[in-house]
């Protein structure tokens, strides 16, 4: 065990204080909407911090190092469009829903899905049921993250660690909705930034410094020193980079967990400044991030640093890399800590985004209408805690598959969410079915390319782009095509949902 | 293995991968910039 009782009582005091704040934070939480938009009265730093910590999960704390580690400097694209999906949510989803949100009350990207497309059955069905499963496979691999650090930390069996994540995410999650989750948020990201920007200077500054990493980089194989590569398993082509662009930009952008955030603000005037704003954080972190992954190069290549016999030894990088450079108990539980910030910062809005989709969409919108405000929050809190667990169960025994479910998950994304919603927004022509068919196809290509990506199935593969590339452009065909050929929705509708090849609403002279 | 030109170095990378690497995140920045300083605050959402 790296750690003794005083990495204990960090990690404890770490967990307390988060389950405090969401008691405190549930004494706000009076109606549904303050449950599942936080009564749309987050402020600008709040907002920021939120979509900051929604996107930076655990997976960036550790996949993106790892990554980095394995591959080298053509993953660094990944450090440019992870933090611009956050922009690119704000600039090109963001503003018009939030505008369309104030004049409709919409509490769910469902809600303005179903309006748009006049399907209060079909598209909000279908948009909700996809919304849970991709949102149930990344919850897996954010508590397979909590895991990895607890186990690392304490050397506590894989139950005991998922039992405590996730009991601290559920009670504050439960009690407080996103009030408590933008709260904790503040302090998770917070801790996360500080502690990234201490942190990975030390192991880099440990591993020699950039420069000498760089070298070492370039002396074990060119490649990993281009911006990409012309073979695939010595990094990224352009043709992989170019997707993976699109993929991260225009489907991060669009998981539920990160969208429903910009109907939570309170002023569309944050706008202005946000996607710049986290993008220069973001950004920054992600690259420290990055190089930290780098650094392995040096800290293996001399023997400072041993990877363990696991599956995914490279992703324990920059844990290891502290532990080499800063051999202190304290100091490793407090970057257990961090990691633990990063995780639980996008696990609790992951289970929020679950439960809203549960009790709004598919309770009040779909099975019970005349379900008084009461009973929904009631259901949006069973479900919060029903999400928790029955992810707990899946990821105690995880599948083999487990990381190819979490890139299938944000590729179904793309394919699924996309393209009905960029559609809905910006062309006036996009119709009801077409949206049906866009939504049917971009999951069904998904599958099939995904299955092809992964078992490498012959003739297809290697695929030269990222699977859900190719699932995007089978969703836009259906969209096109089906459109063209059905009844446009009405000019009322398209006029109440600001419709239209622009960004800001049209003033009506 | 690729081969790459490495008689001009920044922090030990071909100035190839320092400039396309670090420009697209200056251009990217930039042009987020560029959306603040025009972002219409006038618009009428509320």
């Amino acid at each position: 065990m790296l750690s003794d009782a005083s990495g204990v009582a960090i990690v404890a005091i770490y967990c307390i204080l988060m389950i405090a704040v969401g008691v405190w934070c549930s004494r706000k939480v009076k109606t549904a909407s303050d449950f599942i938009v936080a009564g749309k009265s987050l402020g600008f730093w709040v907002f920021t911090l939120l979509m900051f910590g929604v996107v930076c999960s655990g997976m960036s704390l550790l996949g993106v190092p790892g990554l980095g580690f394995r591959l080298g400097w053509s993953t660094m694209w990944e450090q440019l469009f992870v933090p611009l999906s956050i922009s690119f949510c704000i600039i090109f989803y963001g503003v018009k829903l939030f505008q369309v949100s104030r004049k409709t009350g919409y509490m769910t990207v469902q809600d303005y899905l179903a309006h748009r497309y006049q399907s209060e059955k079909a598209v909000r069905g279908l948009s909700s049921i996809a919304g849970i499963v991709v949102s149930v496979i990344y919850l897996a691999g954010q508590y397979t993250a909590i895991s990895i650090v607890l186990i690392w930390l304490f050397d506590v069996p894989h139950w005991l660690a998922l039992l405590v994540g996730a009991t601290v995410v559920i009670i504050y999650t439960v009690i407080g909705g996103l009030y408590a989750i933008s709260i904790t948020n503040i302090v998770q990201a917070a801790m996360l930034v500080v502690g990234v920007v201490i942190m990975a200077p030390i192991v880099l500054s440990y591993a020699g410094g950039i420069e000498t990493i760089n070298l070492a980089m370039a002396a074990a194989d060119a490649s990993f020193v281009l911006p990409w590569t012309t073979d695939a398993a010595h990094g990224f082509s352009f043709e992989y980079v170019v997707s993976l662009g699109i993929l991260l930009m225009v489907g991060l952008a669009c998981a539920p967990h990160v969208i429903n955030n910009v109907i939570a603000a309170k002023d569309v005037r944050y706008f202005k400044w946000v996607p710049f704003v986290t993008f220069a954080i973001y950004a920054v972190i992600m690259v420290l991030l990055k190089f930290t992954g780098f650094a392995g190069f040096t800290l293996v290549g001399d023997g400072l640093v041993t990877l363990p016999d696991v599956a995914n030894a490279k992703d324990y990088i920059f844990m290891l890399g502290v532990q080499a450079a800063v051999p202190n108990v304290l100091v490793l539980s407090l970057f257990g800590v961090i990691v633990l910030c990063a995780v639980m910062s996008t696990t609790d809005r992951l289970m929020l985004t679950i439960a809203t989709t549960c009790s709004w969409d598919i309770y009040k919108n779909m099975l019970r209408p005349e379900a008084s405000d009461r009973d929904v929050l009631l259901v949006s809190r069973i479900a919060v805690f029903a999400s928790g667990i029955l992810t707990v169960l899946l990821v105690l025994n995880p599948p083999s598959i487990l990381a190819f479910l979490i890139w299938m998950g944000i590729g179904t994304m793309l394919a699924v969410f996309a393209v009905p919603l960029l559609a809905g927004l910006y062309w006036r022509r996009a119709t009801k079915e077409g949206a049906i068919a866009s939504m049917v196809a971009g999951l069904v290509a998904a599958f099939v390319f995904g299955v092809i990506s992964q078992y490498s199935i012959a003739p297809l593969a290697p695929l030269p782009m990222h699977f859900s590339f190719y699932a995007l452009v089978c969703s836009i065909a259906a969209m096109v095509i089906v459109s063209l050929l059905t009844k446009p929705v009405s000019n009322d509708v398209l006029d109440m949902t600001n419709t239209g090849f622009y960004i800001f609403e049209r003033k009506i002279l | 293995m690729s081969h790459v030109n490495m008689k001009h170095m920044i922090i030990g990378l071909p100035d190839s991968t320092f400039f396309i690497v670090f420009g697209s995140f200056a251009v990217a920045g930039c042009l987020l910039l560029v959306w603040a300083l025009t972002f219409r605050s006038d618009t009428n959402a509320e």
